[in-house]
């Protein structure tokens, strides 16, 4: 076949090709060099992300704007209208030989009679179907070709192989959701699409599920979290078979032990918990926005396990107390409903100081300053009034003093 | 559980195609080459030479110029091992058992039965403690909205009233950070959607009255109606560019980056009544956030602001 190098190839072989382009234009304020430096990519790189997304994402899940005589490119957001997260189509983006078409179709159709069938077998049907009805390009027949394909479908898990006497035979794995009345499929399906957004991993869910879509909104869910799926997978066979992952973070290369993945719904990211091979020590967390080229790496010794990593007490810190002014009924069960539905075990109390009543709440917290986001947000405002956190309230108040005056330089937009 | 990646050959989307064009062929489908070939995902029209090489692979094409099978028979793709392994864990996870009846749910599970699942210690999800619902209550919300009829729900609201109604559900909504599940309703009467915290319902029945044909339309209309657009700079303190594009991920929005100052403008699309929502998302950014627009927000921005100064400036002893 002439194959012309004018054209790009929009497939790929690997997700990591677009993953971190994706993720910047799920941002969606870069301009093309911007992102290019960001990425550490030419501009010709980028264009032919950009389209490769193009192919794969419908028009309307790729907006441009103009900007400082630019075009800006983003990916919207909002769950508001669907759970259906157009970014699984990038996970279409495999590339796909003729030669390996043909093997995979023809050998899922042969399989599908249903009866266990040798390599030899498989072959001689090919062979012979081939002669009777030959396709308009001819194709490589060989038995070596035939048990690569045989092998690659048996490690994707869609056919078995049986042994048999030393000699294989191969056959379909049953297929899980067939059988099922037309009402059953149905709600499996929209139990799959509901499922997907949240499980730790979506895109098997829409491998299964394809285009259904169900009828839940998710809110406080980055359409963004599918970009990563990929890795987590990775890390989650890792995990269960006991193998080291072999990445890079912020340059370096480093092998780690996995243990698991923690994702905070808070702030909306995920990551690797693991410890360096060789390392003692508590588990380090790895953003895995900010994994790139993770593989497996060797079996880990056996006994070798997260439980024998040792622990060290946590550093005892004094409980945070933190104190708010009650003017209102309201006020006071909004300000307990937001502390008790983040620290459900906080010791609440109040008491009549002056007239006035006060609330306060002590929060047993390893690390204080973690929770000066969250302090931000409650209302009615708290003060921190633990004498051993000072320090938090004046960072606190210095903080505020600071937004305020910024409101004083920047104006309002027309 | 052997790794293979997520993304391949089998769920690419050429294959995907093939299949679809197969499926059409073995049921008796007449297509030419071109046909055929108008049917998969062509990069570029000028250049099909790896989809008509594809096609002419796989396809014999007879004397009237019509696709013919080299095995007549429709072509099944059962799951992947990765995709058996995620539904097992989706049958054994206790969060999903409302989605399923328990039935089918078994039935499923005993076709599994040599799948592994995940291990649930695998992923550590950090978000609130958030509502205990029973799963019966979130299986009758569950079916009216999937089977579009409506329910009869009792509910008691915070001052301890109770209420009764008839909802049309349009949506079952959870919320991934604070774990809660809210029914969105539209009541026809008052030309709006309401939304009420399943933790506050205390009885759910499912109604034979199926929901209106066309209100999913007016609630659809309804959000457009209650879209509104703010704008917000995001100036590079600590690392609040990084947590803001994150937080602020969930919504439709788009901006500018200047690189010379590391700003960021950010212009975000929200419903009104999200906006308690998103300006406590600005509050938790501290000063590295302002809000330039609308003027309403601004001003309630700085009202908390002005009313967190007061509190931490005399502080409570």
């Amino acid at each position: 076949m002439a194959k012309s190098k004018s054209i790009l190839n929009k497939y790929i072989a690997s997700y990591e090709t677009l993953r971190e382009l994706l993720g910047y234009l799920c941002d969606g304020c870069y301009q093309k060099e911007q992102l290019a430096e960001l990425a550490d990519i030419s501009a010709r790189s980028y264009e032919d992300g950009l389209a490769r997304t193009r192919f794969f994402l419908p028009a309307e899940h790729l907006i441009t704007h103009r900007a400082c005589r630019s075009n800006i490119h983003a990916i919207p957001g909002s769950r508001y209208r669907t759970a259906y997260n157009a970014l699984a189509l990038s996970y279409r983006a495999h590339g796909l030989t003729p030669t390996a078409a043909f093997y995979y179709v023809t050998l899922l159709q042969l399989l599908a009679a249903g009866t266990p069938q040798r390599e030899r077998e498989l072959l001689a049907r090919l062979v012979q179907r081939t002669a009777e009805h030959p396709p308009a390009l001819p194709v490589d027949l060989a038995p070596r070709t035939l048990h690569r394909y045989l092998t690659r479908l048996v490690s994707l898990g869609v056919v078995e192989r049986l042994s048999d006497r030393n000699r294989y035979r191969y056959q379909l794995v049953p297929a899980i959701l067939a059988d099922l009345a037309p009402d059953e499929e149905r709600e499996v399906s929209l139990a799959i699409a509901a499922y997907r957004e949240m499980a730790l991993t979506s895109v098997p869910g829409y491998q299964l599920a394809g285009a259904a879509s169900a009828p839940l909104q998710l809110r406080h869910s980055a359409i963004s979290r599918i970009l990563a799926d990929e890795t987590v997978h990775l890390i989650a066979c890792a995990i269960v078979e006991g193998y080291s992952v072999a990445l890079r973070y912020r340059g370096e290369s480093i092998t780690l032990r996995p243990l698991r993945i923690r994702t905070d719904m808070r702030r909306a990211r995920s990551y690797l918990v693991a410890q360096p091979l060789g390392a003692s020590g508590q588990p380090q967390t790895y953003r895995l926005d900010r994994i790139r080229d993770i593989a497996l790496g060797a079996p880990l010794p056996a006994g070798n396990s997260a439980a024998a990593i040792p622990s060290t007490a946590p550093r005892k810190i004094p409980p945070l107390v933190i104190a708010a002014t009650i003017t209102e009924a309201a006020g006071r069960e909004a300000l307990i409903y937001h502390i008790t539905e983040r620290y459900p075990e906080a010791d609440i109390s109040e008491e009549q100081v002056g007239g006035r009543t006060i609330l306060r709440a002590a929060i047993d917290t390893p690390d204080p300053l973690a929770l000066i986001p969250w302090l931000r947000t409650i209302e009615p405002p708290v003060a921190i009034v633990s004498p051993e956190h000072a320090e938090l309230q004046t960072r606190l108040l210095t903080d505020a003093e600071e937004a305020l005056a910024h409101y004083d330089l920047y104006t309002t937009t027309p | 559980m052997t790794y293979t990646p997520l993304l391949h050959e089998l769920h690419s989307a050429l294959f995907a195609a093939l299949v679809r064009v197969i499926h059409a062929i073995a049921s008796g489908e007449r297509l030419t080459r071109e046909a055929l070939l108008a049917r998969l995902p062509l990069q570029d029209l000028a250049h099909t030479e790896r989809e008509e090489a594809i096609v002419d692979t796989l396809f014999h094409f007879g004397e009237q110029g019509y696709a013919e099978l080299l095995v007549s028979t429709t072509l099944r793709l059962p799951p992947t091992t990765t995709e058996r392994v995620w539904l097992k864990t989706m049958l054994l996870d206790p969060r999903a058992d409302f989605l399923l009846a328990p039935e089918l749910r078994t039935r499923l599970r005993d076709r599994l039965d040599s799948t592994l699942a995940l291990p649930a210690a695998i992923w550590e999800r950090v978000q609130n403690v958030g509502d205990s619902i029973p799963t019966a209550t979130l299986r009758t919300v569950w079916q009216a909205v999937t089977r579009g009829r409506c329910l009869y729900i009792e509910s008691r609201a915070r001052s301890g009233a109770s209420y009764a109604q008839t909802i049309a559900p349009v949506r079952l909504e959870y919320d991934m950070a604070a774990n809660r599940y809210h029914i969105i309703a539209y009541l026809e009467a008052e030309s709006r959607a309401i939304k009420i915290s399943l933790s506050r319902v205390t009885s759910v029945r499912l109604l034979a009255e199926p929901v209106p044909a066309d209100t999913a339309g007016r609630f659809v209309a309804f959000l457009d109606s209650r879209r509104r657009s703010a704008t917000i700079r995001i100036l590079p303190r600590y690392n609040a560019p990084d947590r803001a594009l994150t937080m602020l991920a969930s919504y439709d929005r788009h901006g500018t980056y200047d690189a010379a100052t590391g700003e960021y403008t950010l212009t975000l699309d929200y419903y009104d009544f999200d906006e308690s929502d998103l300006i406590g998302q600005i509050m938790s950014l501290g000063a590295a956030a302002i809000v330039l627009g609308p003027a309403e927000l601004r001003a309630q921005v700085i009202a908390r602001l002005r009313r967190r100064v007061e509190a931490l400036a005399a502080p409570l002893t």
